[in-house]
């Protein structure tokens, strides 16, 4: 058996790469360190599907086809679109989105993320109000303060808060009980359980508290008795331990990029940390996904300008949330094929856009049964980034980490799928 | 009973995901209704019992359980997936972001059985589009 050391896990934003993972005659036999969801993610269960062909769907069923057939279909399709959608990207590695973007432009399709359902708001709010980070070091060695707001790490992320908050850091000796902990959740999540301070917002009034909390700290006084279901006397608590601090963080998550006002709830926040600026050093980061998906917003940017939601039907990047977005394509069934690579929206779409998936072709980049393949056409099975083949991803708070090869596969990779997708489409739109 | 619906993850849904979403651990960790005590002695269920959770936008079955994250008076939480996303308000707001949280639902006691990933996804009606 061999110990693989320092290996980055490919779940969670949080990359945490300390894992070690236990190897044994071409197979991953268990895991040191690892979370129970990063651990399953490792173990690739025995039970679950698990593609090695490439299959298209015939009279309803999947038939297995060579890769050769699988891809002249898959960029036949693409070319011959109107207006394809090339959706996901935020399980796989850098190089793999860099070829997506440039399909994407050749077939003047759109090319679109996860972010769009997670933290796509962030996006539109940072390019409104600004992007005051550090990372995820800095909250270890430096944070007496951390806020985590609409997020519940202890599951979503769930060794986030021993890495960063509970661990000791350089001016944290003592790890937790240096530092203070706000948690702002309108459930007693099991985040909120661990917080010395847990602000329960009545649900979708993020807004509301945000600007009582910029009121005090302005030196207004609150004329309420409550503000968004909190006491005004723990506002003015939490606005003095705020203010006390030297170094402070928010985390934010889906609580508030979800919830009523959307991006304008993240502008508010941002403006907080700006504000709270004049009386100790703040940051933010984003609680990111997908442990890629901050990679796609990189890489798109990068390329085209535009972190997501980018539409090349005039031929260059046009990019308009709320017109240009996944769920806006397939909603308003302007979508008339679409591609998945490295994630599911078959699981994590409402009803109405899975109502467009199933009446347009489909094509899944995709290792595993999911409810995006139940709804495909094409089915190309890659290898997994960071198990079967390296890559770069981006973490949470922006730091490119290099995704480890552990075991050998006959499967392509995304990248060299997407080369080939590329090439032949080429040759289609050549041809037309 | 009317009840806000709030989706988000849980660990147990992440295990599941990235272990087989067409297990059978998938259908337990994300196709149930989280609930306080009051909550379930207000619809008359018991830990376990199946509930049906509507819409404007959907309905679905899901197995009631008792949280052990309290959930504030008039909410309802379901793991983030396809049952969740049977009910969820699909609107955009003009920013490409649907609303998984806050939708207004109904939720009902019923007989009905909760169905598994691939069947679920069967009422979307998959059209062949290479035939």
């Amino acid at each position: 058996m061999e110990l693989v050391k320092d290996v980055p896990c490919p779940f969670c934003g949080t990359l945490c790469d300390d894992i070690i993972v236990k190897v044994e005659d071409n197979e991953i036999i268990g895991t040191i360190n690892a979370c129970r969801i990063g651990h399953s993610k490792f173990m690739d269960h025995k039970s679950a599907t698990r593609y090695t062909k490439p299959l298209i769907r015939k009279n309803g069923s999947l038939v297995e086809v060579d890769m050769d057939e699988a891809i002249d279909k898959t960029a036949e399709i693409l070319a011959n679109s109107k207006r394809p959608l090339l959706f996901g990207w935020s399980s796989t590695e850098c190089e793999a989105m860099g070829i997506g973007v440039n399909l994407a432009e050749e077939l003047k399709g759109v090319i679109d993320n996860t972010a769009t359902v997670c933290h796509g708001p962030s996006l539109l709010a940072v390019q409104d109000t600004g992007y005051p980070v550090s990372t995820l070091g800095e909250v270890k060695n430096r944070a007496d303060v951390v806020i985590y707001w609409g997020c519940n790490p202890f599951h979503a992320h769930p060794r986030h808060i021993g890495r960063h908050v509970f661990s000791r850091g350089f001016f944290r000796n003592r790890g937790r009980s240096d530092r203070t902990v706000i948690v702002v959740d309108p459930r007693k999540s099991d985040t909120a359980k661990l917080a010395d301070i847990h602000l329960q917002v009545d649900s979708g009034r993020d807004y509301e508290l945000l600007d009582a909390l910029r009121s005090v700290m302005n030196g207004h006084e609150i004329p309420y008795e409550t503000v968004a279901g909190i006491p005004r006397d723990t506002i003015y608590q939490a606005v003095d331990i705020l203010g006390k601090a030297q170094f402070g963080i928010l985390f934010f998550g889906m609580g508030i990029t979800m919830t009523a006002g959307k991006n304008r709830n993240i502008d508010a926040g941002i403006c907080t940390i700006q504000e709270l600026n004049q009386f100790a050093k703040y940051t933010l980061i984003p609680m990111r996904g997908h442990y890629n998906v901050n990679g796609f917003n990189q890489v798109c940017t990068w390329q085209t300008g535009y972190p997501f939601c980018v539409d090349f039907a005039t031929g260059y990047p046009r990019y308009n949330p709320g017109e240009s977005g996944s769920n806006d394509l397939l909603q308003n069934k302007e979508a008339d094929s679409m591609m998945v690579v490295g994630s599911d929206p078959g699981a994590h779409f409402p009803q109405k856009a899975l109502e467009r998936m199933a009446e347009i072709p489909v094509i899944a980049i995709e290792p595993h049964r999911t409810p995006t393949t139940e709804l495909a056409d094409i089915i190309i099975p890659p290898a997994f980034v960071g198990v079967e083949t390296e890559g770069t991803a981006y973490r949470m708070d922006s730091i490119p980490i290099r995704m480890k090869k552990l075991v050998e596969t006959d499967l392509l990779s995304d990248k060299e799928i997407m080369e080939k997708i590329l090439e032949r489409t080429k040759e289609f739109i050549a041809s037309k | 009973m009317k009840a806000i619906l709030n989706t988000a993850r849980t660990v147990w849904q992440g295990e599941a995901i990235e272990s087989g979403k067409d297990l059978e651990m998938y259908v337990s960790a994300a196709a149930i209704c989280h609930l306080n005590n009051d909550q379930l002695m207000q619809l008359g269920i018991k830990s376990g019992d199946n509930v049906k959770v509507i819409s404007d936008h959907g309905d679905v079955i899901v197995k009631a359980v008792e949280t052990k994250e309290t959930l504030p008076d008039g909410m309802i939480f379901i793991p983030m997936g396809p049952w969740a996303n049977r009910v969820v308000n699909p609107h955009l707001d003009s920013t490409a972001m649907p609303s998984f949280k806050d939708t207004p639902v109904e939720i009902v006691p019923t007989n009905e059985n909760v169905l598994d990933m691939p069947t679920l996804m069967k009422v979307y009606g998959k059209q062949n589009m290479l035939d």
